[in-house]
């Protein structure tokens, strides 16, 4: 089919449990996707990670039909689960949360490379690192 | 829960699951970013740009969040950014109060019921429509498959299958390459093919589109797979293709070894521009062109396969 693609937006929700309030509702509602569809169908493909926040990228053709692409878990999720932790800091400014070593770090960048839309290894564990000390974690 | 809260910033792509993560601590239910409109014209073979490196992203939270000291908060998170990733593009956008706007209901006023052609009637599942005589109600809801009639390539498509099932002898059989959620081919059932196969490379449109089937009566003559066209044996009086012209190009040859001698062939999802080129190639490789139509900046081409 001539699929024009006339919108595209990310989202971070929760694995499973997807419904219509926000994110899910404003992102997709302003573009005429079935919304219910779109929860349904993502709910059934993440059930396995429920509880999880995982990133999917919507994309909307012009008969405001649509598909969808899960992607690998933020880099903050996979540092938590490394860490062993719950919860980032709230004020990572005052408090840190934890310590994660550099191999774990390298070890999440491999992993993310495919989605971060990095060059390389390298910059991808930049970005890994970057986010690690953003959310109170002290890289070791 | 009918009433949220958003809270928008600006931060570099490096920064969102970092921002995220943050929001998430404080109570978010998700965020949104990287959002692009590309808008209603355009070529469908334009691939998507990237999105900028500078993204705005919005955090959604329960009514009763602080958005004053959520504000604070992620002030506060600014210097631990430019720390962990270099001075970058951080900021705050703006917050504010949002109320259910009835998202879930909301998109359905895209889709009422519709005369498409002669005989054909679109309509979605929580529409009820009685036939009018010498009418065809098609029952088709939007979703993860292309092909809801509200787009100009498929209606062309219908009124072009109603025109060829009204000349005789009709086709007996179609084959309806890249299905979407079946209609065309469906179509083609309910005005008396007796046997259609609908194909696509997409499995969530193959089962899509078996229901769609269903739902209008004709599962006992529509089968969808996900086979290649190369690999479909035999030939059909009707072969229906609502692609992009770059696609239709390339498949030629095979689109019309799969059409029987005397047999139609309908194309679709062509931008008006790059009809002339279509249309060349297809009668090079034998077929003659019947019809024409367009509408808006596309246009659908009806050819009969050289006896």
């Amino acid at each position: 089919m001539a699929k024009k693609v006339v919108a595209q937006i990310k989202l971070q929700i929760v694995a499973g449990k997807a419904n219509p309030s926000p994110p899910v509702g404003p992102a997709l509602g302003q573009h005429g996707v079935n919304i219910m569809e779109f929860c349904k169908a993502f709910n059934a493909k993440t059930a396995s990670q429920e509880g999880m926040v995982i990133p999917v990228v919507i994309t909307v053709f012009a008969d405001r039909s649509f598909t969808f692409i899960t992607k690998t878990p933020p880099a903050s999720v996979l540092l938590l689960k490394a860490a062993g932790l719950e919860k980032g800091s709230k004020t990572p400014k005052k408090e840190k949360c934890g310590q994660i070593t550099r191999d774990k770090v390298e070890e999440i960048a491999k992993l993310k490379l495919v989605d971060l839309d990095v060059k390389d290894l390298a910059a991808a564990v930049k970005t890994v690192e970057g986010t690690a000390r953003s959310m109170g974690l002290d890289v070791v | 829960m009918t009433r949220w809260k958003s809270f928008s910033v600006q931060t570099r792509r490096e920064g969102v699951d970092a921002v995220t993560q943050f929001f998430v601590a404080h109570g978010s239910l998700g965020t949104a970013y990287d959002e692009q409109l590309l808008g209603a014209e355009g070529d469908p073979a334009d691939p998507i740009p990237p999105p900028p490196q500078v993204t705005r992203l919005t955090a959604y939270f329960p009514w009763d969040t602080d958005l004053h000291a959520l504000k604070q908060a992620f002030l506060d998170l600014l210097p631990v950014l430019s720390e962990a990733f270099g001075p970058g593009p951080e900021a705050f956008s703006d917050a504010t109060e949002i109320t259910d706007a009835g998202w879930a209901e909301k998109w359905k006023e895209h889709f009422r019921a519709r005369k498409i052609g002669r005989k054909i009637v679109i309509k979605p599942s929580w529409e009820t429509v009685e036939a009018g005589e010498g009418e065809i109600v098609l029952t088709v809801d939007p979703g993860q498959a292309f092909g809801t009639g509200t787009h100009e390539t498929t209606r062309m498509c219908l009124r072009m299958i109603e025109d060829v099932f009204d000349l005789s002898p009709a086709p007996r059989d179609a084959l309806d390459v890249g299905t979407g959620t079946g209609i065309l081919g469906i179509a083609a059932a309910r005005l008396g093919a007796k046997r259609v196969l609908a194909i696509d490379t997409d499995p969530v449109a193959v089962d899509i589109a078996a229901k769609n089937a269903g739902e209008n009566g004709v599962a006992d003559v529509f089968r969808a797979e996900t086979t290649p066209l190369s690999a479909i044996p035999g030939a059909f009086d009707l072969v229906l293709g609502n692609l992009i012209a770059e696609i239709l190009i390339d498949m030629a040859p095979e689109l019309l070894r799969r059409t029987a001698s005397g047999g139609h062939l309908i194309l679709s999802g062509i931008l008006a521009e790059k009809s002339g080129w279509v249309v060349e190639e297809f009668v090079k490789n034998g077929a003659s062109l019947l019809a024409e139509s367009a509408d808006g900046q596309w246009t659908a081409l009806l050819f009969r396969r050289g006896a």
